[in-house]
């Protein structure tokens, strides 16, 4: 189990704002997301769900509101304090991100190397694990430009949970992969969850992964949540926003244009 | 009207611009401390910008020499006596050609390459990603680049300075008929050392600016493969206009001011 480091309160958000230039993405944003929970975010594409996970992290400065981990205040953080604080966070990216001009197991050992004094072999056996973890053993030798989509993303899962993190963050884990590896995707994540005890909040606009995947789900339209609650409940949900975002209904109360 | 507003954008444009830079530039020198233990990739980036760049220096580096040569007997005449050819050729090679054309054409190369490679890390994430493991990109990718372009820069100058002086030599023993003796007294006659470190002094700040708008266009690029051309592009503009302008006040600070 991860230390739980300041009061444990998890991800508060209040009241967060954020535009670019005229175009208004996050129009006063409220979620708690506790410690240990795995929580979906929904959203139509555009709606500002990565911009969030970014917010989070302050990877983007905030307009207005608050963002809060384990009762730290994220919005006025200095990028010292930053850099402390993201060394218990770990992001999957959309397109993999991982770093083109190295092998896979540099790209996962590199947080290691950076941050910790641990000696090269044990850097590289934890790396190993990492990638066997992740299902894959004896590719560390790889270029990123030799994967195909689906190890891109697993790779860059085993770079994520090798700094043992307290929160994972994903944004589309499933994007651009076929059903079958989004499956295995999606398997992999719930795994990791429940067998390393982390926090982690999951961006999709895919159903089927937000069903494996997430315990709780918040759905995002036009920089607002307009629907919280557990996994189930959106399943028994009749009508609303949530009901149409699962059918995949272009008509409802979510506005399509 | 037009005019105006182009004029304007443009001014604006390089007031942006020059911020960025200045502002890269403090944060570089922010983690010079962190220089010990960047030492691998420094080395790395000493080995692009300095090896990579040996052939195109020398290409350009023996044709400077060898139409500075050509130039200045015709310039000559009957004027200035022929004995003072080297003279010529060795105070314009050091002070200004050999400088000044290797910082251009490494600035291009370079530059450019800076540019590509982090603006293609900027538009797929992996700088968003070196933030998210708490690596600061400044210390990780500009730092290195700065370094080793201020330090291999010089080092390429002074190699093309050599091989600039047997250019000019080469055409002038082979095609002007003046012999060996008279072209070498030439190059000893008001030989002055500060030439040479006016002429590395210049080398070291081109290479500074050649990092910085390689870096600062990489980092800022936007918007997929076109974002990251038109960075690529960017920094080589930058890149030769900030020499051309600083060549001149280094002149000016090195030569009427220090020596």
């Amino acid at each position: 189990m991860v230390d739980r480091v300041g009061d444990g309160s998890g991800i508060v958000i209040e009241g967060v704002r954020k535009r670019f230039g005229d175009q208004v993405v996050l129009d006063g944003i409220d979620l708690r997301i506790a410690r240990g929970e795995s929580r979906v975010i929904l959203g139509r594409s555009g709606q500002g769900k990565s911009v969030l996970l970014k917010l989070i992290v302050g990877l983007l400065p905030a307009d207005e509101g608050s963002i809060r981990v384990d009762g730290a205040e994220v919005t006025r953080m200095r990028k010292k304090d930053l850099y402390v604080l993201r060394r218990r966070f770990s992001m999957v990216f959309q397109g993999g991100a991982l770093f083109d001009s190295m092998n896979v197991l540099d790209n996962v050992a590199l947080g290691l190397r950076e941050h910790t004094d641990l000696p090269e072999e044990e850097i590289v056996r934890r790396a190993e694990r990492a990638l066997a973890r992740v299902e894959l053993d004896g590719i560390g030798s790889k270029m990123p430009a030799e994967l195909s989509g689906g190890m891109r993303k697993r790779a860059s899962l085993a770079r994520a949970i090798v700094t043992e993190p307290d929160y994972l963050l994903y944004d589309e884990p499933t994007t651009g992969l076929d059903p079958i590896t989004s499956d295995s995707i999606n398997r992999l994540i719930r795994t990791l969850d429940d067998e390393l005890g982390v926090t982690s909040v999951v961006v999709t606009h895919d159903m089927t992964s937000a069903f494996v995947v997430g315990e709780r789900f918040a759905l995002l339209n036009e920089g607002k949540v307009c629907f919280e609650g557990s996994a189930e409940e959106a399943r028994r949900a009749e009508s609303g926003a949530i009901r149409q975002f699962i059918d995949g209904d272009s008509t409802g109360p979510l506005d399509c244009f | 009207m037009y005019l105006f507003e182009s004029l304007g954008a443009a001014f604006l444009g390089a007031l942006v611009d020059g911020g960025r830079v200045g502002i890269l530039l403090a944060r570089i020198v922010g983690t010079l401390g962190s220089i010990p233990r960047s030492m691998g990739l420094i080395l790395r980036q000493m080995y692009i910008v300095g090896n990579g760049s040996i052939p195109l220096v020398l290409v350009t580096s023996v044709f400077t020499g060898a139409v500075t040569t050509i130039q200045a007997q015709y310039q000559f005449q009957d004027y200035v006596p022929i004995r003072f050819l080297g003279t010529v050729v060795a105070k314009s090679v050091v002070i200004e050609l050999g400088p000044v054309l290797t910082a251009l054409v490494v600035g291009a190369r370079v530059g450019a390459s800076f540019a590509a490679e982090l603006g293609t890390m900027r538009v797929t994430e992996q700088i968003d990603a070196l933030e998210m493991m708490a690596i600061d990109p400044v210390r990780y990718l500009a730092l290195p680049r700065f370094v080793a372009a201020c330090l291999m820069l010089p080092v390429l100058t002074i190699f093309s300075d050599a091989i600039a002086i047997l250019g000019g030599y080469a055409v002038a023993v082979t095609t002007l008929d003046v012999t060996p003796k008279i072209f070498t007294d030439g190059l000893r006659f008001l030989f002055d050392v500060h030439d040479i470190w006016g002429g590395l002094i210049k080398a070291f700040t081109f290479g500074a600016i050649i990092a910085l708008s390689g870096c600062v266009n990489g980092f800022h690029a936007r918007g997929g493969a076109a974002g990251v051309g038109e960075a690529a592009m960017r920094a080589v503009v930058m890149a030769s206009l900030l020499i051309l302008i600083t060549d001149y006040v280094l002149a000016a600070v090195i030569f009427q001011v220090i020596f």
